[in-house]
């Protein structure tokens, strides 16, 4: 499996969280998965600013020629994504939402309402599965987690993917590439 | 009463969050005692300008469009920010004002959840969440489509100025409904790609590249 691990950690001496990604993706390489751990704050990156170019102007092609572009590539080339972060003030920090945000070419602006709902049809009619994985602030709650889960969730099926896990960086990097191979 | 406004939209002040707020504000200020301050969330500067506002506000709103089913990247950038100056902040009472492009109002129901907790764990009074939908066309729209909305918007203000609080009956019809029947969001759905969509595309002489895969 095509495995991306988009790294949101903003600060660089939250050793715990990064090593909790590169033991993963040590042992998810060693289960030969191919794997591409990207480290979102070491990366040029713009907010997005809504200008929709990437829809109406220069389809699939964002204004902003920074490191986007790599995540774009990997997501569009993974089976699956694991968005990770810490949690800052109750949600995934601003720089995972930025580069979430910056997802926008890889969608069209047309509506599908297949589902009942509206979304939008997918640029390149696939999406890699989502993994979510956090580290809990010192006063999360279940509320927290729940709120966190629930707008993953609504993302994901805005995206046409689902969420097959959310799990904390305590949990065990040995079953979670368990649980991954099971998928 | 001063007004501390926050508007989270990347597109700033030519964003649809600004078509909205103004109707609110009007209704706000329609009692000349009452004030309110603009700070844009969509640079740097803005940002920090919002923390030393927001330090000394009483009364806040933050409005924003919905992107990938949450708060933008930069409105999370600025909450998080909060997070320092947050033993300064006085009492305050706070609102949001979120859209979504599209019109149902399930889209923008599952953010509601963090906004409250959020403004708990600032310390301040949360009043609620105006949230509407199928605003990317707002700009385009003729009057008559979107005169409805603006009247209900400056209620609210009124309704802030004149009780201190968000009114919930007014909010759910701003919402209208969570879902729509399939026929409705079909007819929206061709509505939108040859009313809005095709047009914007044929005008940028993007029309035959629409469907590119310029990344494979």
């Amino acid at each position: 499996m095509k495995i991306s691990i988009f790294n949101g950690n903003p600060d660089c001496n939250n050793q715990d969280f990064d090593n909790c990604l590169s033991s993963l993706a040590v042992i998810l390489e060693k289960e030969k998965h191919e794997l591409s751990l990207l480290q979102l704050r070491e990366m040029e990156y713009h907010h997005c600013i809504g200008c929709l170019d990437c829809w109406v102007k220069t389809p699939g092609i964002c204004v902003f020629k920074d490191d986007h572009v790599k995540v774009l590539r990997s997501f569009l080339s993974s089976d699956l994504v694991i968005f990770a972060s810490p949690l800052i003030v109750g949600f995934s920090s601003a720089l995972l939402k930025k580069a979430q945000d910056r997802l926008l070419p890889v969608i069209l602006p047309y509506i599908d309402v297949s589902t009942g709902e509206c979304r939008h049809y997918l640029r390149y009619g696939k999406a890699p599965v989502f993994g979510i994985i956090y580290q809990p602030e010192e006063d999360t709650d279940s509320e927290d987690l729940s709120i966190f889960t629930e707008l993953w969730t609504r993302f994901s099926r805005n995206a046409h993917s689902k969420v097959a896990f959310v799990r904390p960086i305590q949990h065990s990097v040995q079953e979670l590439s368990r649980e991954i191979a099971r998928m | 009463m001063k007004l501390l406004v926050c508007n989270g939209s990347p597109r700033g002040r030519t964003s649809n969050t600004d078509i909205l707020l103004k109707p609110f504000l009007e209704g706000f200020e329609e009692d000349s005692q009452n004030t309110h301050e603009t700070v844009y969330l969509n640079s740097e500067d803005g940002r920090k300008q919002a923390i030393t506002s927001f330090v000394q506000a009483e009364l806040i709103l933050i409005g924003f469009p919905l992107y990938t089913d949450a708060m933008p990247g930069i409105v999370k950038e600025f909450i998080e920010a909060l997070v320092p100056v947050k033993k300064e902040l006085k009492q305050f009472r706070i609102m949001f004002l979120i859209h979504s492009g599209f019109s149902e109002g399930s889209h923008t129901k599952y953010i509601v959840r963090y906004l409250d907790k959020l403004s708990r764990r600032l310390g301040g009074t949360y009043l609620g969440t105006i949230r509407t939908g199928g605003t990317e066309g707002i700009k385009v729209q003729p009057a008559f489509m979107t005169q409805k909305l603006l009247t209900q918007l400056k209620i609210m203000g009124r309704l802030l100025a004149q009780t201190g609080k968000i009114d919930e009956t007014l909010i759910n019809k701003i919402v209208q409904r969570e879902r729509f029947w399939k026929i409705e969001l079909f007819f929206s759905e061709i509505m939108s790609e040859y009313m809005f969509w095709n047009p914007w595309l044929k005008k940028n002489g993007a029309f035959e590249k629409r469907f590119d895969k310029p990344l494979i």
